[in-house]
């Protein structure tokens, strides 16, 4: 029943707290006017209005025109950090957070590093691909995937040839991109990889090269009489061990670091029921009990790029944004350049002791600003009168803009503590110190 | 008792393990297997005395699965160069180990230790029923589990995290380099401490005065408290190590110099850093360093030779430094790879996943040579060679012979330890 409705009232409430849960996990966060809105609206109709662009992606703003612009005109020799700003500025200013969290999902699941393509516009086409297509069916979007550029040349499927299979596409296709370790065997990805043979590039285009393609027929996955590449993609996206395997995923991105075994094959299910489009499925996620139950509140570590993305948003502050991508590699998660094709393992694994002194940088270089990262927060602006009040009233005002209002007990003592002496010092300077000191609390990594 | 006395009394069975009668018989320990059977503790700790805190390892992770048939090259075995028509290197291509062996000659700086009788060369090193998925041969070396379960920790932090290598003020285990924290050095408390650049250890303790009243509160703010095992048990726990391990990583790096050229690839960075660390005296006794980029799937030959330029270049000066630091005695290196690669090349001019290669140790206290037989391109195993030696039997030994600590405790059942260490015995 984790899938099931959570039903307002008798399942508990949508107040604030369950309003900034659902913009945290399904967004980047939110302002407290952002929340009160959220709470105004219901339930249905917030989750609607985050999951609606996923149906009809493309749909933006001018704010993505405008980073699309920046991505794609970047310079040959500054392209990795003018890619990875595009992409940011998008975020911080979507009005679809949903469909880039969704984006980054997929970057995360479809891992490719432009350190091997080298091509920056290629890499900015597979990201369009995600973020316009990371919605629908997950059959068509490996099959998309499969023909990306990017892909294509990032596992090595341009020298995939019938006299020669190259096993680096297929043996990532059902280990990492659809069924998993254990759900085949080394035949297998052999004989997908023949199955794949002349899915080449021509002048930059997926192409179907006939010459170097295999058309004998193969047996892949139990099933005889395979020829074509698409053929391994429907069967192995209808395996039940896919569905899993993807729901597991989700569950992790979006609900819990440590999914149980009945909330997997509960999404699983789910997944099958809409027939693996994810937007739908979605749909039902952010709005089960599974997702709103207690212990998923701040139990979760933040992606780098969430965290980064969501103190943006939520203090408005300018940035250069060709510096920052630069800056969230520090913290172990460089865009467009994931450690491999596994991609980024998240949880845990985004916490070392290298990664932690990154993340207290940026925290510091936001609160004081910093002109080599452009940022620069008008903290008198922000706070007004609060930002002259008490350490209490400080406090308390800069965690419901910076943190949602969850502090630990512990953190708000010692925040109010230091607000109040004489270590803090004054005006502007102070809401500084105590953004930089909160913002560095352990418990602001938790999403 | 010498260490090595005590390893050949160490053909202890592995029962219930993954290791077999065969792997106990292999690798020239054949005439060790007639000795009676031993209890299976007690002699251990008798026969190796204390536990060597003085002493380091350097482990070289060459992730992505190095190409032992061309990195240690059987160029007289005419099925070698019919399985690499692309890629086979001659004679005159490599260094000589034996006559029908050869070390590539990217790998100069690690020739001369093999001369020294100061490198070993383990051949053919694996595990049973190889994984090809990069990702489960990572997690099996890096737990020393054939089926590792999610929470098994990194086998080299069940080292670290015992007295007398935990005591209080030590850095016994630090990653030294970029990128994603790996598998082996994530312990039962967390991972172990990374660093990739030293102006980056200082806490951000922002402008203006009263710095040090910042910094005090960011360690409180840290301090533990909270169900034990939950994520934010977890963060103030790894947020307060960092702070404390990067102030002593601070220090060593003040006191400790290097002067030798590691070129400007990243592994040399990484080498760079913990030569200074050692140099500078840091109490730790574990180095993790990774280099990327072995898996060359396509158009191999010249990636290959600039990964293992970039890693002779920089071990030798990591070598170099060492040395001059006075510290050699102290430390060695092991340097592995997830798998080898598939004999026969590719269409694309590379190599696709394999299953058994060799792997290095370099030392003063090393015992130098061939370890193992050399790889038999007539015996392949669905195009793979397979392994002889469990890569836990070198674990063992760096364990009981180096560490001077029990292995089997560490690695879940016994593996007979290679002889590896004890140069002098």
């Amino acid at each position: 029943m984790n899938l099931a409705p959570y039903a307002v009232g008798r399942d508990g409430p949508f107040g604030p707290a369950e309003a900034a849960h659902l913009l945290r996990r399904a967004g980047f966060g939110a302002m407290p006017t952002e929340r009160a809105a959220a709470v105004q609206a219901g339930l249905d109709a917030t989750v609607e209005r985050l999951v609606a662009p996923l149906f009809a992606a493309g749909a933006e703003g001018d704010e993505a025109a405008r980073f699309a612009a920046l991505g794609a005109g970047a310079a040959p020799n500054d392209e990795l950090p003018a890619l990875q700003g595009a992409w940011l500025g998008r975020m911080v200013h979507s009005r679809a957070p949903l469909a880039e969290r969704l984006a980054l999902f997929w970057h995360g699941h479809f891992a490719t590093s432009i350190e091997k393509v080298r091509r920056g516009a290629a890499m900015w086409a597979q990201y369009e691909l995600f973020r316009a297509r990371g919605g629908g069916r997950f059959g068509e979007l490996v099959g998309a995937v499969a023909r990306d550029p990017a892909m294509v040349v990032w596992l090595d499927s341009e020298s995939n040839e019938k006299t020669h299979p190259n096993e680096n596409f297929s043996r990532e296709l059902f280990e990492l991109f659809t069924l998993g370790l254990s759900h085949y065997d080394e035949h297998d990805v052999k004989e997908a990889a023949r199955c794949f043979t002349g899915w080449h590039l021509k002048d930059g285009r997926f192409w179907r090269n006939e010459r170097a393609h295999d058309p004998a027929r193969k047996r892949v996955l139990g099933r005889d009489g395979l020829q074509d590449g698409d053929e391994v993609i429907a069967l192995a996206v209808e395996q039940p061990a896919c569905a899993e395997f993807l729901g597991a995923k989700l569950l992790r991105e979006f609900v819990t670091d440590a999914p149980s075994p009945e909330a997997v094959l509960e999404a699983a299910a789910a997944l099958r029921e809409e027939r693996l489009e994810l937007a739908p499925f979605l749909r039902r996620l952010l709005r089960s009990r599974l997702f709103f139950a207690a212990e998923q509140r701040r139990a979760r570590i933040a992606a780098p790029v969430e965290w980064a993305v969501g103190l943006l948003r939520r203090t408005g502050s300018r940035v250069k944004w060709s510096a920052l991508g630069r800056e969230l590699g520090e913290m172990g998660q460089a865009l467009f350049a994931p450690p491999n094709v596994k991609g980024w393992d998240g949880g845990r694994a985004w916490i070392s002791s290298r990664t932690l002194l990154a993340r207290g940088r940026f925290a510091a270089s936001l609160a004081y600003g910093d002109p080599a990262l452009g940022l620069a927060v008008d903290w008198d602006e922000r706070l007004g009168a609060a930002a002259a009040g008490d350490g209490a009233t400080l406090v308390a005002v800069l965690a419901e803009r910076l943190v949602d209002g969850d502090l630990a007990a512990s953190s708000r003592d010692e925040l109010t503590a230091f607000a109040d002496s004489a270590d803090a010092g004054r005006g502007a300077e102070r809401a500084a110190r105590i953004a930089h000191l909160m913002l560095s609390a352990p418990e602001a990594l938790l999403q | 008792m010498k260490a090595n006395q005590a390893l050949r009394r160490s053909t202890v069975p592995a029962v219930g393990s993954g290791a077999t009668r065969r792997e106990f018989l292999g690798g020239g320990l054949s005439a060790l297997a007639a000795l009676p059977l031993l209890p299976r503790f007690g002699w251990l700790d008798a026969a190796l005395g204390s536990r060597r805190t003085d002493r380091i390892v350097v482990l070289v992770d060459l992730a992505g699965g190095n190409d032992g048939l061309n990195t240690v090259v059987p160029h007289a075995d005419p099925l070698y160069a019919k399985a690499r028509p692309t890629l086979k290197l001659a004679a005159g291509d490599l260094l000589p180990l034996s006559p029908e062996l050869g070390l590539r000659r990217e790998l100069a700086p690690l020739h001369r230790r093999f001369e020294a009788g100061e490198l070993a060369i383990v051949q053919g090193v694996g595990y049973p029923r190889p994984d090809r998925s990069h990702f489960k041969s990572i997690d099996i070396w890096h737990t020393a589990q054939r089926e590792p379960d999610s929470a098994a920790p990194g086998w080299i932090t069940r080292l670290v995290e015992q007295e007398p290598f935990a005591a209080a003020g030590r850095t016994p285990l630090l990653m030294c380099g970029g990128g994603s924290v790996p598998r082996a050095i994530v312990g039962a408390h967390g991972p172990a401490p990374q660093v990739d650049r030293l102006e980056a250890l200082a806490p951000a303790a922002g402008p203006g005065e009263g710095a040090a009243a910042r910094v005090a509160a960011l360690e409180r703010l840290a301090e533990s408290g909270g169900t034990s095992g939950s994520p934010l048990d977890f963060l103030r726990t790894t947020t307060r190590a960092a702070q404390r391990q990067s102030a002593q990583v601070a220090r060593a790096a003040e006191r400790g110099s290097v002067r030798s050229d590691y070129g400007r690839a990243p592994i040399g960075g990484s080498l760079r850093l913990a030569a200074q660390l050692i140099a500078g005296g840091l109490e730790g006794n574990v180095f993790y360093v990774r280099q990327d980029g072995y898996d060359t799937h396509a158009f191999q030959a010249d990636a290959h030779a600039l990964l293992l330029t970039d890693l002779g270049r920089a071990l030798g000066a990591f070598w170099d430094d060492v040395v001059a630091a006075g510290a050699i005695e102290r430390v060695v290196v092991l340097c592995w790879s997830e798998f080898g690669r598939r004999v026969a090349e590719n269409g694309s001019k590379g190599t696709d996943h394999g299953a058994a290669a060799p792997l290095f140790v370099l030392g003063r206290d090393v015992r130098g040579g061939l370890h193992g037989d050399a790889p038999r391109l007539d015996a392949l195993v669905d195009g793979d060679l397979p392994h002889a030696i469990d890569f836990r039997r070198v674990y063992a030994a760096l364990l009981a012979q180096w560490f001077g600590v029990a292995p089997e405790p560490i690695l879940g059942a016994a593996y007979a330890p290679l002889p590896l260490f004890g140069r002098a015995g």
